[in-house]
């Protein structure tokens, strides 16, 4: 938009998710290329589903739940990371992940909450994923440290789309199940 | 006695009839294509290089200055150059040679985009040429998300659009789109790539209504509505950018409101004409709308001037159907809040789920 602000010149992907694959600290400073495949990088939880209106309010908050438990351990794998050699004197940076971090244990903490409140069963803990391997190239690292934002990007953004299904579904039957509680 | 003249006339007519059908037959046109600004022979069926022949161009005998022998020859040839083309032997007017001549190019490299105005059900690509080619183009398009291929689905008008649905949602795999296209004359072809969130852009908001507001004469409420072809609001919610200005000024004053559909403008100039537009954008990803179909509007004045709204008719049409809420606080975006680190944009968004699972709790 031409006068939209300046957030948004030259940002043809535009959103905030996004811009964490745009931004410097991950690609450019961090010597990586956008047109980079991240393919090759496994272990970090997908947010491609199909047949996504068809899912139930459990399955949502299950697959939800089960993706920022390997979030949180994968982050604090990046944030090791860089600490220890990637970037070690970029203590702003290592806040943010930080943050981040904590806010993914929040928003994990909250997912069981509501899969309790709404009465469905916790997703059992998986296993965990690929031992992280110490003899990981530096460019290795980077990549992954490049697939796990981009990855944790996307689940936010469907994150906020799949909460608000289960809202509108829990609406739907607020009724019935408020009825149940006061029993 | 019948009298023998009848017959005679009437095999002379046969004659007549036979020598005019073959000067006009169709049997044998065919289409030869051309580059503009080649230079074009064409020979006169069998016939020899010395044969007496006559040709012509829609009908229209050709000066001999253009035959060489009884090759035809058409030099730099244009667009007037496209007609039917056809050879008589020169004495007996039999009918040698003839052709159909269509001047034309090849294509150029075919611009193509696609677009998400209807997330999250599928998107659309469209295609067109840079420059006419002249002659028939045949256009085919190939999608692929990683190594599927999609259909895409070709509207009956307009021909060079067609519709491709989602798959699957949220995905890091890139969409590649191919489009060839190909004539008589050569084939180009382009392809782009783009991820799922990247081409999100809605359409922009309608119903774009303003009016003024009793004895305030600083303000203008405006509303608008979603844009039709956006299919789920609720869960796919969009945020809105308004930009406003006094037609005697050039400089428009921006204002991003995160949700609700409407807005009150307070610092309105008393007494002036506005001219007011809305975009939309999905709330995280994609890019905003083309600008809404201006309004205009001034705000009250004691002795009310000319209150009036392009929308006017629309307003009307759709009265009822939509409740003008009270106006949501304005939220001027705090551009460092997205660009300013990659980790605190996804902090940022982490945040908004947060915030949505806190509506559950409540």
């Amino acid at each position: 938009m031409k006068e939209g602000g300046h957030w948004d010149k030259g940002r043809q992907v535009g959103g905030a998710d996004l811009s964490v694959i745009d931004h410097p600290p991950q690609v450019e400073w961090q010597g990586l290329d956008r047109t980079i495949s991240l393919d090759s990088v496994d272990g970090v939880p997908d947010a491609t589903v199909e047949r996504w209106e068809e899912l139930t309010a459990a399955e949502r908050l299950s697959a939800n739940l089960q993706a920022y438990r390997v979030f949180q351990a994968l982050l604090g794998e990046v944030l090791e990371k860089q600490r220890t050699h990637l970037t070690p004197l970029d203590t702003d940076f290592h806040a943010s992940i930080q943050s981040m971090l904590l806010q993914v244990t929040a928003l994990a903490y909250q997912l069981e909450e509501l899969l309790a409140l709404l009465r469905h069963s916790e997703p059992p803990w998986e296993a965990a994923g690929p031992e992280d391997r110490d003899h990981r190239s530096f460019f290795e690292m980077k990549l992954r440290g490049l697939k796990v934002l981009q990855e944790l990007a996307h689940w936010t953004v469907r994150s906020v789309r799949d909460l608000h299904q289960v809202t509108k579904h829990s609406q739907g039957s607020n009724t019935a199940y408020g009825g149940q509680a006061q029993e | 006695m019948a009298s023998p003249v009848l017959p005679a006339c009437c095999v002379a007519f046969a004659a007549v009839v036979m020598v005019y059908a073959q000067r006009h037959s169709q049997l044998d046109t065919h289409i030869q294509y051309e580059r503009l600004g080649a230079d074009v022979t064409m020979r006169c069926g069998a016939m020899d290089w010395d044969a007496a022949v006559t040709w012509t161009a829609n009908g229209t005998d050709i000066d001999e200055s253009h035959l060489n022998g009884s090759h035809l020859v058409l030099r730099n040839v244009n667009l007037t150059h496209s007609g039917q083309y056809a050879c008589y032997e020169g004495s007996s007017w039999h009918l040698k040679y003839q052709t159909y001549l269509k001047v034309g190019t090849s294509p150029k490299e075919p611009v193509l985009m696609c677009r998400s105005n209807n997330y999250p059900k599928g998107f659309y690509c469209s295609w067109h040429l840079p420059t006419p080619t002249y002659i028939p183009n045949a256009f085919n398009i190939t999608v692929m998300h990683g190594p599927r291929e999609l259909i895409c689905e070709k509207d009956a008008f307009p021909k060079n659009r067609c519709h491709i649905r989602y798959l699957q949602l949220f995905s890091t795999v890139k969409y590649k789109v191919t489009l060839t296209v190909t004539n008589a004359l050569g084939r180009n072809s382009t392809t782009i790539t783009f991820e799922e969130f990247a081409i999100v852009k809605p359409d922009p908001p309608e119903n774009v209504v303003a009016k003024a507001v009793a004895n305030n004469p600083r303000r203008l409420e405006v509303k608008w509505q979603n844009p039709s072809s956006w299919p789920d609001p609720e869960s796919f919610p969009l945020k809105f950018f308004l930009r406003y200005r006094p037609l005697i000024l050039d400089q428009w004053q921006h204002v991003e409101l995160s949700d609700g559909t409407s807005h009150t403008i307070t610092d309105a100039y008393a007494g002036k004409e506005y001219i007011i537009q809305v975009a939309a954008k999905d709330n995280d990803i994609g890019t905003w709308s083309d600008w809404s179909v201006a309004v205009h509007a001034t705000p009250w004045t004691e002795e009310p001037k000319h209150l009036t709204t392009e929308a006017q008719v629309a307003e009307t049409t759709t009265a009822g159907t939509s409740s003008f809420v009270p106006p949501p606080t304005t939220k001027i975006c705090d551009p460092e809040a997205v660009v300013g680190s990659g980790a605190v944009a996804v902090s940022w968004t982490v945040g908004s789920v947060l915030a949505a699972a806190g509506v559950l709790f409540i």
